[in-house]
């Protein structure tokens, strides 16, 4: 297709415009992002600019990013939420800030799942068997909306439409099947 | 018993929040309650945090393949029993709302047609919070699938409305162009070798049309990208692109507030906007085209635009059966 720029409409070149997409692509997912990381990592301002700017340099040395973009477009969000959750995770690990007194049943093997130590991996595995045993006994609708949200990685609203319920009582079902397994297999 | 009651309903918040964080819509007030929460005693913390936990660490279980299998036999049956729904309540709005304007419908699996009449302006919402606004004389086709919203622009013009969904694409074809968007504002007119768009929000991608039948781009995968204020004309083998104002490409639009409003415009320019709302067309003599008109003016009126150019203009109005001719007085 010959294109013609009357004025200054921006000519970029395409790998420019790409990461240029991309930015724009993930930025407009920054408000989300910001408040997400407040929660969930209870930071300060300079410390959420911090996430955020790791987070940028993260996803831009991926290879072919935008391929990646592209293929899981359905998930995007939720993607940014995991690199960036994993990204929390590491700091916290390096920071050290966790209180260890008072949960240490079960954090530490399970978040040493991202660094793929072998010696805990058998630990791992106990407790991911453990939770899904107690998938297979509570009810079937929790556990749909759970296993779709967390193993297929579906936004709630996918699962809604999957289900057929509102998107409120999806949150429900994830709820309870959470609640369900945390008190099963704590400690 | 009290402990372990109250125990439950600390764990219970705990979820509830966890829940609402990762759907990654939580408002400012949900934010602030949250953090007081937690703040509030070191068992809300501890809590909060043995959900982020169990969240977090279940993104490691594997696929089971039994779960596969039960869930998606359940999914196919929910999924008949939504599409018999859909069916039986579209039946019903066909045959209560024809044609209505403003009219919802919910459209999962099923393809929808919408046109209009000469001289008719109508929305039309649809299932996912967007609206199209069909200018006169115009026709869509609508097909809402898992994956895609698809949206064929078979004649006239249109004016988007897409509500945002990253997950599904809304698509938009012409007869040799397809418009990709996720959520943005921008008018579509079909000319006669292709088309002209203006984007009012947002960022629109043209590319070539796929192949029917398959998810990948047709072989020339030139992909131009348009932003808010940018107005574009397109046929088979070039683009033409130009920036305006996002205000002037507003403007641009007001007839889908029922006007038509102009600048200095030639007269010419004028009727032929005019004509593609009248089944009367008006016919104006060469030696007034270049006459010019600024005003707006109500499409509904039918003829109060020719009263309005005598006024104003030398020119006289001669009706005809089938037509209206103006010429110069």
């Amino acid at each position: 297709m010959k294109v013609v720029y009357l004025n200054t409409q921006s000519a970029i070149a395409q790998s420019q415009s790409d990461n240029a997409t991309l930015y724009h692509l993930i930025s407009e997912h920054e408000p989300a992002l910001r408040r997400f990381i407040r929660v969930r990592a209870r930071a300060n301002a300079p410390e959420v600019e911090d996430i955020l700017q790791e987070m940028y340099t993260k996803l831009f040395s991926l290879d072919e990013l935008a391929q990646k973009v592209e293929a899981r477009q359905d998930t995007f969000r939720s993607f940014l939420f995991t690199v960036v959750t994993n990204l929390i995770i590491d700091r916290e690990r390096r920071a050290k800030v966790r209180d260890h007194d008072a949960h240490e049943p079960f954090s530490d093997t399970l978040y040493s799942t991202w660094n793929n130590e072998p010696e805990k991996c058998a630990g791992i595995a106990e407790k991911l068997i453990e939770i899904e045993n107690v998938l297979e006994n509570i009810n079937p609708h929790h556990k749909s909306a759970f296993v779709l949200c967390r193993v297929e990685g579906k936004a709630y609203r996918e699962i809604s439409d999957i289900l057929g319920v509102s998107v409120s009582t999806v949150e429900k079902y994830i709820s309870a099947a959470l609640m369900a397994i945390r008190n099963k297999v704590q400690d | 018993m009290a402990t372990a009651l109250n125990q439950h309903s600390i764990n219970k918040r705990a979820s509830d929040y966890v829940v609402r964080l990762y759907s990654g819509e939580l408002t400012a007030k949900e934010e602030s309650e949250i953090l007081a929460w937690c703040d509030a005693k070191a068992a809300h913390q501890a809590a909060f945090d043995d959900a982020l936990l169990v969240w977090e660490s279940s993104a490691h279980i594997a696929p089971h393949i039994g779960w596969r299998q039960k869930l998606e036999k359940r999914f196919y049956r929910m999924r008949y029993l939504a599409a018999s729904i859909v069916v039986a309540s579209f039946c019903f709005l066909l045959i209560t709302h024809h044609n209505a304007p403003d009219q919802s419908i919910d459209n999962s699996e099923l393809a929808n047609n919408y046109s209009t009449a000469i001289g008719e302006v109508s929305n039309v919402g649809l299932s996912d919070g967007s609206t199209i606004t069909l200018n006169t004389d115009t026709r869509i086709n609508i097909k809402f699938s898992e994956a895609h919203r698809e949206l064929w622009l078979e004649q006239g013009e249109a004016f988007f409305d897409i509500a945002k969904d990253r997950s599904r694409p809304f698509l938009i074809h012409t007869a040799n162009k397809t418009v990709r968007v996720v959520g943005t504002k921008f008018n579509i007119k079909l000319s006669q070798a292709g088309f002209d768009i203006a984007v009012e929000e947002g960022t629109v991608a043209i590319e070539e049309k796929a192949e029917p039948n398959t998810d990948k781009p047709a072989k020339d995968d030139t992909q131009v990208l348009l932003e808010a204020g940018a107005v574009a004309s397109f046929n088979d083998t070039s683009a033409l692109i130009a920036k305006q104002s996002v205000d002037s490409v507003v403007k641009a639009q007001s007839w889908r507030t029922g006007y038509l409003r102009f600048d200095e415009e030639r007269l010419e320019k004028v009727i032929t906007s005019f004509n593609r709302y009248r089944s009367k067309k008006i016919v104006i003599s060469q030696e007034i085209a270049d006459l010019r008109i600024s005003g707006v003016f109500k499409l509904s009126d039918g003829d109060a635009i020719l009263t309005a150019l005598e006024a104003t203009l030398p020119v006289e109005i001669k009706k005809e059966n089938e037509k209206v001719k103006l010429v110069k007085k």
